[in-house]
């Protein structure tokens, strides 16, 4: 399905609904202004990315089945997905456990960097037997936090494509910024977060993006006249004016939430760098009274600038005044009480209208301040991409004068904090920690520790060393628990807080969702495994307290059925014996080994439940499918 | 710039759409939620919270009739089908979704006051689905909201009812009815007209949707037979009040765990209709003094000052949720302007008694660690406030789930989640829902005092009706 001129408008929960069959997900790179919500992520991401047949479920059984196959995906998941943001907060809470199975990082490592780009980027098994995997890209203006998921509108732009075998240089080069992009990001998360990142410039180089697709990216830094010049690494305004075909006097129309702090000059500077004359932008802005008034951010001083510039202003119709057209899309609805996050730019060069759907506000900060020198210095990670575009987002704004909104904008310049970048992970024996202060900031001599279901915090003394990145090594056997969060503080009482990233490669026996017991968790986990090969257990086993991996008794067979339980219940089982066959057959490399790992666990299980089955038939039945089920697992070596 | 691949990839762009389950709310913002549901289940066990209306017990039940029949009339070829595993119950779902959100069209279609005050998960997409402004194909509903109404919809709602009450379904499968599951679904087959007899048709085979849009006369003729108002419960007419009664409160014929279960419900009717408390801790305190004898029965001897200690919890909380909300975005808030509200001050001082209750009358008990928790540290803050805010902030962080909610930085409060969200939910004990179910089925006439005025915030109805 091509749509490169009219929207979708899609839950952010729902992108992938018309997409058909999706394989299995393998990793994902996520990158967010805010720290991530917790809440967010299970309630709502990640029953969507993960394709689990459960939902969130406010309480009873729902709810301890839901976070039984969420742990259990996210244990399949350990490591495979990563999350960049700001150096933030990360808050302690109840759902912290998440962050054991989930690569944290936070920008900020070697220098100030603000982590602004909102990239979505999902590997997948294939969808079937003989096709191949795939690299879903999702690029918007999505923030991983309630309100950008449930209070604002968001733009977007999402593409799945198939990986090829092998990688190369050419399919890399092909994606433009968007590889160079990656690895600044990569330096700027340490060096731990080398790894992680690096599996996603691997799988650009096994796949090209659509036709017609330009990327836009800001990174961090001063960047000299000569690097912008080239294709890989045109950041920020220099990446605009190489689209720019030079036959005619281009045009540019913004729509975005925020502006920047701008003066005559800067902008004058800054258009010129962009190839644009500054009579020729035109930016879409909101009336006094319009609903997102407050939540769109222009100072008074830059309002009168951008106006004696020569900027055209269109208008954002405001809702119930009359005849209302939306600005965005016609299903976007009057009272729809969100406001709008999308940063979209049209671009007009003679008869070619193109569409860039990106993170970037119209400021300095995101496209850099051009300086004296012909550099350009840039403050944030933006990434946006360029496409074609038919219809014209100016026909949905309103030209004429009004009244526009204007707020006194309390702008901090990036001042970082006291703890300006940290990271921790553990390998099961010791846990490092990075973190970079600011020049006038001493650590103190101690952290604290937050432990997997437990509700004490370790306090822990730790020696730092006497870099500008600081690393402190803390012996942490697996006998003291699994560290979840990880808090540092400064000599004068300025704490930071972040997540323990677990780097050891096996599976941790522990269940860590502290909601519920280990032990109804487990059991959760067990039933969900042995219906995931088609294995249902009588409904009323766990009504009347039987254990599950038992048959069900005479319940299994309704009132008046002349069906033998024992074969009844053997059938089950040699059925589920089948199914997970096949699927052993039928898998890749990566999935063999969850599998595989299925059908030890389910052995075990019936072997223990057969045990305590009084019935002799059933107990026979139970124990001829254990011993199939043990000699397919000894084939399958 | 771009090489082609020669293999078309799936692109697009778009606007984020809403999500239809948009409530706001803060769902255990003390982290006591698993302690609540445990106390839940031996005062109202076999029920949820969201098991608040004896109709949609009737009409669930009809609903799987046709439903079953339809299924497997056109997915088994009419076979007997000894057990309902997960793929069949799957399909059944499917065939029963349609029918439960026809029930909700028609509830709005009829009911006056456009049905508000009822238990209507999902209505908002149903009114959009009427009104023609929302997609026909799913009754408004996104694909994925769909899928997930299996969990917040009726079904959902009423599914542990249907596995436990004996006699709704075969076995407790949840899907096959019972006797007394039959008997229900006729008292509603006498108030609709929908088609009974299923068989396969040539041609292309319609949508479970599309099928019951034409067989079931769902807008057909005038009826109060319908989900009914929660706030007013009335004593249903014969046979379905009868029926309901059997369900909740009949131990014949029924096994031990359900013989048990329906005499401990029908106790705690009892002892709740006839006690003239008017908060719940002394509604809870009451019942388990009944039903102890003379002293509280030990598994509920805890409940009151749990109730009281998470109620004063939870209202400490929205005092200092709504003083924020009244300074109307200015910021920053200074600590004073919050903490010195008369409303702050009184709820502080009622969770200090809370505490207070809850050490002297736990220790003979079990220990509840997250309870022990908040009462330790609110007791440690003695009479200040703001320390005891900092005490309810920390447990807040340590233990909650859902929406965050205010951080204290030096003498500065600042609101962690949007300023518009909802208020923290109170923990629920079922008991409201099995009162509202004994009055339906004509085992007592009164809601109990504690309950009058009580809210319906985290009802269905009013998460489904709320705009985000």
């Amino acid at each position: 399905m091509i749509r490169g001129t009219s929207p979708g408008w899609k839950p952010l929960t729902a992108l992938a609904d018309d997409a058909g069959g999706r394989g299995r997900l393998l990793g994902a790179l996520l990158t967010t202004f805010d720290p991530p919500d917790p809440s967010s992520l299970i309630e709502d991401y990640f029953p969507a990315w993960f394709g689990l047949k459960n939902s969130y479920g406010e309480e009873g059984e729902d709810r301890l089945r839901y976070f039984a196959e969420l742990e259990s995906f996210l244990r399949r998941l350990k490591g495979e997905i990563t999350i960049v943001s700001t150096a933030g907060e990360i808050a302690t809470s109840a759902e912290a456990w998440i962050w054991n199975y989930i690569r944290r990082f936070e920008v900020g490592a070697l220098a100030p960097a603000v982590q602004h780009a909102k990239l979505w980027m999902f590997h997948r098994a294939p969808a079937s037997f003989g096709q191949r995997e795939t690299l879903e890209l999702v690029i918007s203006s999505t923030n991983l936090t309630r309100d950008g998921l449930r209070g604002q509108i968001q733009a977007g732009w999402r593409c799945v494509v198939q990986l090829e075998n092998r990688a190369s240089d050419a399919r890399r080069r092909s994606w433009g910024v968007l590889p160079e992009f990656l690895m600044e990001m990569r330096k700027s998360c340490g060096a731990s977060g080398d790894k992680p990142m690096s599996r996603w410039l691997a799988l650009l180089s096994r796949c090209n993006p659509p036709a017609d697709t330009t990327f836009i990216a800001s990174v961090p830094g001063i960047h000299t006249e000569k690097s912008l010049r080239r294709e890989q690494t045109a950041w920020g305004i220099a990446g605009i004016k190489a689209t720019w075909l030079g036959r005619s006097r281009p045009r540019v129309t913004a729509i975005t939430p925020t502006i920047g702090r701008w003066t005559s000059k800067s902008l004058l500077a800054w258009a010129q760098l962009a190839g644009v004359e500054v009579g020729r932008i035109s930016v879409a802005w909101v009336g006094e009274r319009h609903p997102w008034a407050g939540r769109w951010q222009l100072d008074p001083s830059t309002e009168v600038t951008l106006s004696r510039s020569g900027i055209r202003w269109l208008e954002l119709a405001r809702p119930f005044s009359g005849d209302w057209n939306s600005p965005l899309c016609d299903e976007h609805q009057e009272a729809d009480l969100r406001w709008s996050h999308a940063k979209l730019y049209e671009l007009r060069d003679g008869p070619k209208t193109r569409l860039l759907i990106t993170s970037a506000n119209l400021s300095q900060a995101a496209w850099g301040a051009p300086q004296a020198n012909g550099a350009l210095s840039i403050k944030n990670f933006e990434l946006g991409v360029l496409i074609k575009q038919q219809q014209s987002l100016s026909d949905r704004l309103m030209e004429g004068e009004f009244a526009r909104a204007t707020s006194e904008v309390i702008r901090q310049e990036l001042a970082e904090q006291p703890i300006a970048w940290l990271a921790a992970s553990w390998d099961g024996e010791t846990i490092t920690l990075e973190c970079r202060p600011t020049a006038e900031t001493n650590l103190a001599p101690y952290v604290e520790i937050s432990i997997a279901r437990r509700k004490s915090v370790s306090k822990t003394a730790v020696t730092w060393s006497n870099e500008p990145v600081c690393i402190a090594k803390i012996v942490w056997p697996r006998c003291s628990g699994v560290p979840i969060l990880l808090r540092v503080l400064s000599t004068t009482g300025d704490a930071r807080t972040t997540a323990v990233s677990d780097l050891r490669p096996d599976e941790d026996p522990q269940i860590l969702c502290s909601e519920f017991e280990e032990a109804d968790l487990r059991e959760a986990m067990e039933v969900l495994r042995e219906e995931r090969y088609g294995y249902i257990p009588a409904a009323d086993d766990s009504v009347d307290g039987i254990p599950n991996g038992t048959p069900g008794g005479e319940h299994a067979i309704a009132a008046g059925d002349y069906a033998v339980p024992a074969y009844v219940d053997a059938r089950r089982r040699f059925s589920l014996i089948d199914n997970w066959w096949r699927e052993l057959s039928s898998a890749d490399d990566r999935s063999r080994r969850f599998i595989l790992e299925d059908g030890r666990q389910i052995e075990a299980r019936w072997r223990a439940a057969a045990r305590s089955i009084t019935d002799k038939g059933l107990r026979l039945a139970a124990l001829v499918a254990v011993d199939e089920l043990a000699l397919r697992l000894g084939k399958s070596k | 710039m771009m090489a082609d691949s020669g293999i078309r990839p799936a692109v697009e762009w778009f606007y984020s759409a809403p999500l239809e389950d948009t409530a706001v709310r803060r769902g255990d913002p003390l982290g006591m939620r698993a302690l609540a549901e445990e106390m839940a289940d031996a005062l109202a066990p076999g029920l949820t919270n969201r098991t608040m209306d004896g109709r949609w017990i009737s009409i669930i039940c009809w609903a799987l009739q046709h439903s079953y029949e339809a299924w497997r009339a056109f997915e088994t070829s009419n076979e007997d089908v000894p057990d309902v595993r997960r793929d069949a119950a799957r399909q059944i779902y499917e065939w029963l979704r349609p029918l439960e959100l026809l029930w909700i069209a028609r509830t709005v279609s009829k009911a006056n006051n456009e049905a508000r005050g009822r238990q209507l998960p999902g209505v908002r997409a149903v009114r959009g689905w009427l009104n023609k402004e929302l997609g026909e194909r799913r009754f408004g509903f996104a694909a994925s909201s769909y899928e997930r109404y299996r969990f917040a919809g009726v079904y959902g709602s009423y599914r542990t009812a249907l596995r436990s009450l004996p006699g709704l379904t075969v076995g407790g499968d949840g899907w096959r009815l019972g006797p007394l599951g039959r008997e229900m679904a006729a008292v509603v087959n006498s108030e609709v007209r929908c088609k009974s007899m299923h068989r396969l048709s040539k041609g292309r085979q319609a949508t479970p949707e599309r099928y019951w849009e034409q067989h079931f006369e769902w807008n057909r003729g005038e009826s109060d037979f319908l989900p009914t108002v929660l706030d007013t419960p009335k004593r249903f007419a014969r046979p379905e009040r009868d029926l309901l009664r059997r369900a909740l409160f009949s131990r014949s014929g029924s096994s031990g765990i359900a013989s048990r279960q329906a005499a401990r419900r029908l106790a705690v009717v009892e002892a709740a209709t006839t006690s003239s408390a008017t908060t719940r801790p002394e509604l809870f305190a009451h019942i388990a003094r009944k039903l102890g004898g003379r002293k509280p029965l030990a598994e509920l001897a805890l409940l009151s000052p749990f109730c009281e200690l998470a109620d004063a919890g939870v209202g400490a909380m929205n005092a200092c949720w709504a003083a924020v909300r009244g300074c109307d975005g200015t910021l920053p808030i200074e600590s004073s302007e919050i903490l010195d509200q008369t409303v702050v001050i009184k709820s502080f001082k009622s969770l200090f008694k809370a505490a207070t209750r809850w050490q002297s009358e736990a220790k003979s008990y079990r220990s509840l660690p997250v309870a022990d928790a908040l009462t330790a540290r609110v007791l440690a803050a003695e009479n200040n406030r703001l320390k005891q805010f900092q005490a309810l902030e920390r447990h807040h962080n340590e233990f909650g789930g859902g929406l965050k909610w205010l951080r204290l930085e030096g003498k500065i409060i600042t609101p962690v989640a949007p300023i518009r969200g909802g208020d923290a939910s109170e923990y629920r004990f079922r008991l409201e829902a099995l009162c509202r179910l004994a009055i339906q089925a004509g085992a007592t006439d009164r809601m109990p005092e504690a309950f009058y005025g009580s809210s319906l915030d985290s009802f269905d109805e009013a998460d489904s009706d709320r705009v985000v």
